[in-house]
């Protein structure tokens, strides 16, 4: 029967599905505070368990570190797996040397790596991550195993994660790791060099190895890659494809590991390129191992259409060791050009917070 | 761990934030008998500022509400405070910050991550060297 409401009236059928709405949204709201409840609870026994687990576990990991005297190793319990392996990746961060070394056997003597391996297999990224760190630090090889095939993984964070501490583990993993550092866009170029320059000769020798099996498609990559070789390494490949290439993502590459001086010919060929972006790596390699019958080409390339050029070419001469402030003034007074004048204004300004 | 300057006997100010580290550092210099007190952020150091200075202060760079720098600053301006040798803790990637610290008059600085023993070699040189 329909109820009447000021001048209309609405179907029972209206009333019932509001109705029934305002009780779902109650119910919802209801369950959202019970699901906040739990969360806090949830929250506040983890961080119970983290505190016990520190006043346990940090003394121990302490004792071991600075080489206390010897302590029985006690196997870590399942359920604390977490905050243990947390508390430990902490710790190891912020050490190195023999207190890493005994840090690390100590954990190995405790049985984090089965509790890693163990928290490896979950599905949860964040577990996988702290499994993956643990591993690193506890330098265990039996480990490599399990980490050698999480290089591939898709996502981005484990597989570098992996690589790095495969490369803790044992630089003679370097072989293994460097194929997937060259192919892999998504791990980030400034990630990888300190893990390879860490790695020493074991990388060293993957990378160049790369370098003379070339593969065009990941040549710039590798470029990139190789200013984590000594110098003396990079030099004969930057040599080599400056003199054949005509690539100007390779060209650049190469430029930016050029720090012989014996090389700078290789600069000046390339100040003058069509490309503005070839210009500019070839201003800022000349600024590195220039000398003075290069302050002509230097102070012409202050004249550049090209902002970027302008600029670079400025910074350049500024850095110049044998060029004096005075020398420096008295070149800003004769230049004519407003655009040169501004970008030698500016780099000398800008020397002055340095 | 005691958070206040003790009254008498020599002791070693460690301002750190980061619990771990300051546990670990605490650790090594009580095994080799000094007295150390913490403080966790600059404001807490600050506050000791008015009491007996240390033989020794060991600072992070990096610290809640007042900085390393600002502090090792408070500390050479005060002149009961003045001579008190300063080591900073410092990120090994923050070169800058390593001469910053030296520049401002740190005596010595501990790169993290650090080397136990060289730490406390450098603490061992650093307080005998006190006149």
């Amino acid at each position: 029967m329909p109820l009447a409401l000021g001048s209309g009236t609405a179907p029972e059928s209206v009333l019932h599905a509001v109705l029934v709405a305002a009780l779902a949204a109650l119910a919802a709201s209801f369950l959202l505070i019970a699901w906040i409840v739990v969360l806090r609870i949830v929250g506040a026994a983890a961080r119970a368990r983290a505190a016990r687990v520190a006043a346990r576990w940090r003394p121990r990991f302490a004792a071991a570190i600075s080489g206390a005297a010897e302590q029985a190793a006690q196997t870590a319990p399942r359920l604390d797996s977490r905050p243990v392996l947390r508390l430990f990746v902490q710790l190891a961060l912020v050490v190195q040397g023999p207190g890493a070394v005994r840090l690390a056997a100590y954990g190995r003597a405790c049985g984090l790596r089965q509790l890693a391996v163990r928290l490896l297999a979950r599905r949860s990224t964040g577990d996988r991550l702290l499994a993956i760190e643990s591993l690193g630090y506890l330098g265990d090889s039996a480990a490599a195993d399990a980490l050698r095939p999480l290089c591939g993984d898709e996502h981005p964070i484990v597989s570098l994660g992996a690589a790095r501490a495969l490369l803790r583990i044992d630089p003679a993993n370097a072989p293994h790791v460097v194929p997937f550092a060259i192919a892999r866009a998504d791990w980030p170029v400034a990630r990888l060099l300190p893990m390879l320059q860490a790695a020493g000769k074991p990388a060293a020798d993957a990378l160049a190895g790369a370098l003379r099996d070339v593969a065009t498609e990941f040549l710039p990559r590798e470029l990139a890659l190789a200013r984590a070789l000594p110098a003396t390494l990079a030099a004969p490949f930057v040599r080599k494809f400056l003199a054949s290439s005509d690539d100007p993502e390779i060209i650049i590459a190469c430029l930016k590991l050029l720090h012989d001086p014996r090389d700078a010919e290789l600069a000046r060929r390339t100040s003058g390129h069509g490309d503005w972006a070839v210009r500019v790596a070839a201003i800022r390699a000349l600024g590195r191992v220039a000398s003075e019958k290069d302050l002509p080409r230097l102070t012409e390339a202050l004249g550049d259409p090209v902002w970027w050029v302008r600029q670079r070419a400025a910074e350049a001469i500024v850095r110049l060791p044998f060029f004096s402030a005075e020398q420096l003034e008295h070149l800003r007074s004769i230049i004519t050009d407003r655009f040169a004048a501004d970008a030698l204004t500016r780099a000398i300004a800008e020397r002055a917070f340095r | 761990m005691e958070k206040t300057a003790p009254s008498t006997g020599p002791y070693i100010l460690l301002v750190e934030d980061d619990q771990d580290i300051a546990y670990l550092v605490r650790f090594i210099l009580e095994r080799e008998k000094y007295r150390v007190v913490h403080a966790a952020d600059g404001r807490d150091a600050e506050a000791l500022l008015g009491g007996p200075p240390p033989i020794l202060a060991i600072l992070d760079v990096m610290l809640p509400y007042v900085s390393g720098f600002r502090l090792l600053e408070s500390i050479r301006a005060r002149k009961d405070w003045s001579a008190v040798p300063v080591v900073m803790l410092t990120s090994m990637s923050q070169e800058a910050d390593i001469v910053r610290a030296l520049d401002a008059g740190a005596n010595d600085y501990i790169a993290k991550p650090f080397k136990p023993d060289e730490l406390l070699a450098r603490v061992r040189r650093l307080v005998k060297a006190k006149p």
